[in-house]
């Protein structure tokens, strides 16, 4: 039987903004074709089993962006998936102390009044602010954002819409959030607190992925880009996907398959194929091609446009734009099977707060220093660790009695400086096992038998998470969060609507607003412009429309 | 009783400003200083010359108001730059063309300029909004007014058209490292304009929003210039021109407190003991000197906690050295004190020397920005150095400014290779020197952080943006006011629109 070579849409790449978009599409009655270059899906929410018994979340460990419309919309739970909230974490300090963290209220509060009874209070003030930035963020995640350049209705409704938004909030509050937007999460943190274990484990979210210290302006959005999530409703709350961050792609493709789409594994795509400006197909790898007259690219900007659409294609000042796109690798990932469960000496018994985020770092000046590193090319010497054991609630992860441990390290250049060159070739195998050393030292800090314990071990360098995932020198965001990347500045300015100069080629991951994460609003909004604007009679429907 | 009409407290170019102006509408004026001569920071001088040494943004209606109309521009010189390079090729900057020393052209393909004159452009959009207060901050009765404003500078923007506009929308909170870098290869004339931008600043030039100090330094297009005859003649021209307008001005005397009444300002109680009156005063010191002369209980407790969250620190420090006499230069044609020298060969070494100032130090391969001056018979080489923390580990003893000087002599040595046999005496002013003089918090250039989430609405704090502050009649009219700091005197003058608007 001749395989299927025509559809009315097809996705490029089977990260989990591609399953979405291509999911909505599938619903609204379009045929879908999925091409994804693994033989396996998910692109970074993707959960592997790469020594036998344990099943690792390769990239992305935690769950809490997603959002809940497009669970609903796509009946996830329906296909399988469940999210098991984690509560609370610790950072601890040289010394043997630690500092906890949990999601009661009344206990977070005395544990930090055990540090400074001004921090305590201070919480409360600091908490109250983060969620009003949260809850003035959210409405805008599953809008497109508008152009300000433009006076198409659409830019205008989006805008009238944020003109609105911002003048309910009131002069104070406006301010208040403008002030927010721009600042630096150190800086925030310090008006707050005193402490400095208790700003050191709050500022962690304000430079995970991201090539700023936490003293740049613009990490306290970053920050409230980690909390703008939830689960159930629990505005800040983070959990496990159970089966690892591959069950969230896996119940995608569940919900996608279920309305007839088509998933193409093995060969990536080589080329879009584009004539007389429009788009027309792709050519994979491989030699197959396949037409469709929309065309949605999963892939970052920067590999979408330089790498797989030909240059006569594209005007010299969008490449320009493309190419000014700054997607920075800052961050590597260990992955670790455990054989038992090392002790934590400093915690108490089965304390719950193993079962959350740990980290080890005690300042803001040392995230700062280690900032300075990656800028140097290094990785840092005392990295900032988000480690966690997701086995110890979710029994899928590792064989009885043993467990998995999930380590985000931040920061490690993509291009490492060796003498005076700085290149992403230098991260060889032993740099790799020497950077997995610097990081197992700092979490000897709280777990000082780690080493013993250690069954099996993938280290990912931001070179291999480039090469395996695709996303852009290992960037998790697929491009910076800085402000002049987000909103209506991403990916480029002009082309904030999942569009390109290329007619029915659109774009559909994380380079897109709202940005990276497991969040799925990328694919969603891509979703829902395609429908509005080349479909007559189909339409998005649902929470998200 | 009532004395003046208004009193202004602090005589620096904001003070000035906000007391010409007020003065030019028929207001009784008295400017307090507790300097022995007017100026500020600007004009803040030991044995050697003064603190500023260029003019980079001095308003014209800010001249006009003084009644200097256009003679004064006749006194300004013209300043070149000339970009410091170890390998001895040194670049020499001349209305937004680069020469090397020997004539040859460095910006072959014309993007050091494209670059400026993209500046100088958001540089004009920027003024329009320097020489307001910021949207929104009116009262009720002008909101059509603001929105009219509003609606002119929307129309101004859509007047760059659209590509343009999206670039600068973009552009403008960028860091100014990227900026440059994607257009620049990285040297000194990336590295001059990354200093540009970071020069008075706690950020480094990859710090996200630098682009916006870069284009606020170039607001008034890229020129450079200095008072002819000299910063101290600069500003005994403005003295002259405010008496002319009938201010009183009462140097050498500190301002205690402010004298407050149900909560409305009467006047200002000095430190010889005397009070004047007045329902109005203007404080262009720092806001913590400011909180102090008011008193906490007078302040709501959220402006005093935006008070103490005010981002201040001083990052400039001034190294005067004194030389036996001129070094010769023979590839420099023109007059020597018609250039300024930087040293600043390439962003990553204005992002190292930044990295120091972080940790509490100041960097062994420091940023600086030199001009020769000549004083009666004397021949100064005067240096604003970069990224040297108020707060210096260890702090400022004799030994650290010893340090410094040393640190700033080998710099330049690239440059001037007998430099060390030529001092025959120094002086560093750091930025603590400044803050104790001068009441101004850290030192700092513009009396707080010129960072994205210090200006416009939100400078110097949020609920302080339209200029008033506290108790009925008290305005703020310095430098960490919108627009900031340098020798502009926009916050002084819209203070003083504030204060005329208010008194109708
Ligand atoms: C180490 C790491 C940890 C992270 N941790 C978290 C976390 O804890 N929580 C969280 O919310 N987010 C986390 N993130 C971020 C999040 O995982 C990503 O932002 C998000 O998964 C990106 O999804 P995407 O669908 O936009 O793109 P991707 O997942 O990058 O999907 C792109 C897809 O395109 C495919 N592809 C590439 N090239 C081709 C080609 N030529 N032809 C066909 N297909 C191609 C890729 O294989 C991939 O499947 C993490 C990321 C990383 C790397
Ligand atoms: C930084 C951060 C991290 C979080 N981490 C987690 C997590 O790990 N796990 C999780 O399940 N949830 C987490 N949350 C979510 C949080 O616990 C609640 O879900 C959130 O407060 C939602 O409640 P609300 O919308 O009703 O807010 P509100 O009830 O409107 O809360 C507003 C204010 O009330 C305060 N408040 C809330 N409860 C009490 C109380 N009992 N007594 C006194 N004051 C109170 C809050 O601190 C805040 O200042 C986090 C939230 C934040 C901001
Ligand atoms: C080292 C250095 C070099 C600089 N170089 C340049 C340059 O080359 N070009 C340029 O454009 N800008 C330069 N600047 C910046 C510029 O000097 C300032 O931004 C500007 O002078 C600020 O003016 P102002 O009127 O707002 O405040 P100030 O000049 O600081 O004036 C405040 C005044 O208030 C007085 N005062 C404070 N408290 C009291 C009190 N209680 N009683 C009485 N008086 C009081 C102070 O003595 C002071 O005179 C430089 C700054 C520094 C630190």
């Amino acid at each position: 039987m001749e395989a299927k070579k025509s559809f009315d849409a097809i996705v490029v790449g089977a990260g989990h903004n591609g399953l979405v978009a291509g999911a909505y599409l599938a619903r609204a009655g379009m045929e879908v074709l999925i091409v994804e270059k693994n033989d396996w899906i998910g692109g970074a929410a993707v959960s592997r089993s790469l020594n036998e018994g344990w099943t690792y979340s390769n990239c992305s460990y935690v769950c809490s962006l997603f959002r809940r419309e497009i669970a609903r919309d796509l009946e996830l739970p329906k296909y399988g998936l469940q999210i098991i909230p984690y509560e609370g974490g610790a950072s601890f300090t040289r010394d043997g102390n630690y500092l906890a963290y949990y999601s009661d209220h009344y206990a977070l509060r005395r544990e930090i009044s055990r540090f400074s009874a001004r921090d305590a209070d201070a919480y409360q003030r600091y908490a109250t602010a983060v969620m009003r930035q949260c809850r003035f963020i959210r409405p805008f995640l599953l809008r497109n954002a508008p152009d300000p350049t433009s006076v198409r209705p659409r830019d205008l409704s989006e805008m009238a819409f944020l003109i609105k938004r911002g003048y309910e909030l009131g002069t104070k509050e406006l301010q208040d959030t403008m002030r927010f937007w721009t600042m630096s999460i150190g800086d925030f943190l310090d008006e707050h607190f005193e402490n400095d274990l208790l700003k050191a484990h709050l500022a962690g979210s304000g430079i995970i992925g991201t090539g700023l210290g936490v003293y740049s302006p613009g990490t306290a959005y970053v920050l409230l880009h980690h909390y703008m999530g939830d689960i159930d409703g629990g505005i800040g709350a983070w959990g496990f996907a159970r089966g690892g961050m591959g069950a969230i792609s896996e119940a995608l493709e569940n919900s996608f398959k279920h309305h007839n789409g088509r998933l193409q594994k093995g060969s990536g795509i080589d080329q879009f194929i584009i004539k007389n400006g429009k788009v027309k197909g792709v050519a994979l790898e491989n030699g197959d091609e396949f037409y469709a007259p929309l065309v949605i690219s999963n892939m970052d900007v920067k590999r979408t446009f330089l790498n797989h659409v030909k240059t006569e294609a594209l005007p010299e000042d969008f490449k320009k734009a493309v190419k000014r796109f700054k997607i920075r690798g800052s961050s590597a990932k260990l992955n670790i099977s455990l054989k038992g469960f090392p002790k934590f000496p400093s915690a108490p018994q089965n304390a719950s707060f193993l079962r959350g985020d740990m980290h080890c770092t005690e300042s803001l000046l040392e995230l700062e220093k280690a900032y300075d590193q990656w800028k140097a090319g290094e990785w840092s010497a005392n990295p900032y660790v988000d480690m966690l054991i997701p086995s110890q609630i979710d029994p899928t992860m590792a064989p009885k009695g043993d467990h998995m441990m999930t380590v985000f390290v931040q920061y490690a250049p993509y291009e490492l400086k060796v003498g005076n060159s700085r290149s992403a070739e230098h991260w060889t195998a032993e740099r790799c096992k020497a950077l997995s050393e610097s990081v197992l030292d700092q979490i000897s800090i709280a777990c000082p038998n780690i080493r013993s314990h250690i069954e099996h071990m993938e280290v990912r360098s931001p070179l291999e998470i480039e090469k395996e995932v695709g996303l852009t020198e290992g960037n998790i965001f697929q491009g910076e969060l800085t402000f002049d990347q987000l909103f209506f500045n991403r990916p480029i300015p002009g082309y904030s609507d999942y569009s390109s100069p290329v007619k029915g080629l659109y774009i559909c991951g994380s380079s897109t607003h709202p940005g990276g994460g497991v969040m799925g609003a990328p694919g969603a909004n891509a979703a829902r412009t395609i429908l509005q604007t080349q479909s007559k009679n189909m339409h998005m429907t649902g929470y998200a429309s | 009783m009532i004395d003046y009409d208004a009193i202004v407290i602090g005589g620096g170019i904001n003070g000035i400003a906000a007391a010409s102006m007020l003065s030019s509408k028929g207001k009784s004026v008295v400017i307090i200083e507790q300097q022995s001569e007017l100026g500020g920071m600007a004009a803040h001088k030991r044995e050697g010359p003064t603190a500023a040494h260029l003019l980079w943004n001095l308003n014209p209606k800010v001249i006009k108001d003084l009644g200097l109309g256009s003679i004064s521009f006749d006194d300004l010189t013209s300043v070149d730059t000339i970009c410091v390079c170890e390998s001895g090729n040194h670049i020499r900057v001349k209305n937004s063309g680069a020469f090397y020393l020997d004539g040859r052209v460095v910006d072959t393909d014309g993007s050091f300029r494209k670059l400026t004159n993209r500046l100088s452009r958001y540089g004009v959009l920027l003024k329009k909004l320097a020489e307001n207060a910021p949207f929104g901050t009116d009262d009720k009765l002008n909101s059509t007014q603001d929105i009219l404003r509003l609606l002119r500078f929307g129309l101004s923007l859509k007047l760059l058209g659209k590509s343009q506009m999206r670039k600068f929308l973009q552009d403008i909170l960028m860091n100014v490292s990227d900026f440059l870098l994607d257009d620049l290869p990285d040297g000194p004339l990336a590295g001059l304009l990354s200093a540009d931008a970071t020069r008075g600043q706690f950020s480094g030039p990859r710090n996200p929003g630098t682009v916006f100090n870069l284009v606020y330094r170039y607001g008034h297009g890229c020129e450079l210039t200095r008072p002819t005859k000299g910063m101290e003649n600069f500003f005994e021209l403005l003295v002259n021109a405010i008496k002319k307008l009938n201010v009183d001005v009462k140097t050498h005397v500190r301002a205690e407190k402010i004298v407050i009444e149900e909560d409305a300002v009467k006047g200002v109680e000095l430190a010889d003991g005397t009070t004047v009156f007045s329902n109005t005063v203007l404080c262009s010191s720092g806001l913590n000197s400011m909180k102090k002369m008011v008193g906490i209980s007078y302040l709501d407790i959220e402006d005093s906690r935006s008070i103490k969250n005010l981002r201040t620190m001083g990052t400039t420090a001034k190294v005067n050295l004194k030389l036996s006499k001129l070094p010769i230069f023979e590839n420099i044609k023109g007059p020597i004190n018609d250039c300024r020298f930087i040293v600043a060969p390439s962003v990553d070494y204005v992002d190292n020397a930044f990295n120091s100032c972080k940790y509490g130090h100041f960097s062994q391969t420091p940023v600086s920005e030199s001009v020769f001056t000549f004083r009666q018979s004397e021949f100064w080489l005067s240096s604003i150095i970069q990224f040297v923390p108020s707060k210096l580990e260890g702090g400022w003893n004799e030994a650290a400014r010893e340090h410094l000087k040393q640190v700033l002599v080998h710099s330049l040595s690239a440059f001037i290779p007998s430099l060390n046999e030529l001092i025959v005496d120094f002086e560093v002013i750091t930025p603590n020197d400044f803050a104790e003089d001068l009441g101004v918090e850290g030192g700092n250039w513009h009396h707080s952080e010129m960072s994205l989430d210090q200006i416009f609405n939100l400078r110097p704090t949020p609920r302080f943006s339209a200029y008033r502050a506290g108790p009925k009649g008290l305005y703020l009219c310095g430098s960490s006011s919108h627009p900031g700091g340098d020798i502009m005197g926009l916050s002084g003058r819209n203070a003083a629109i504030r204060v005329l608007r208010n008194t109708k």
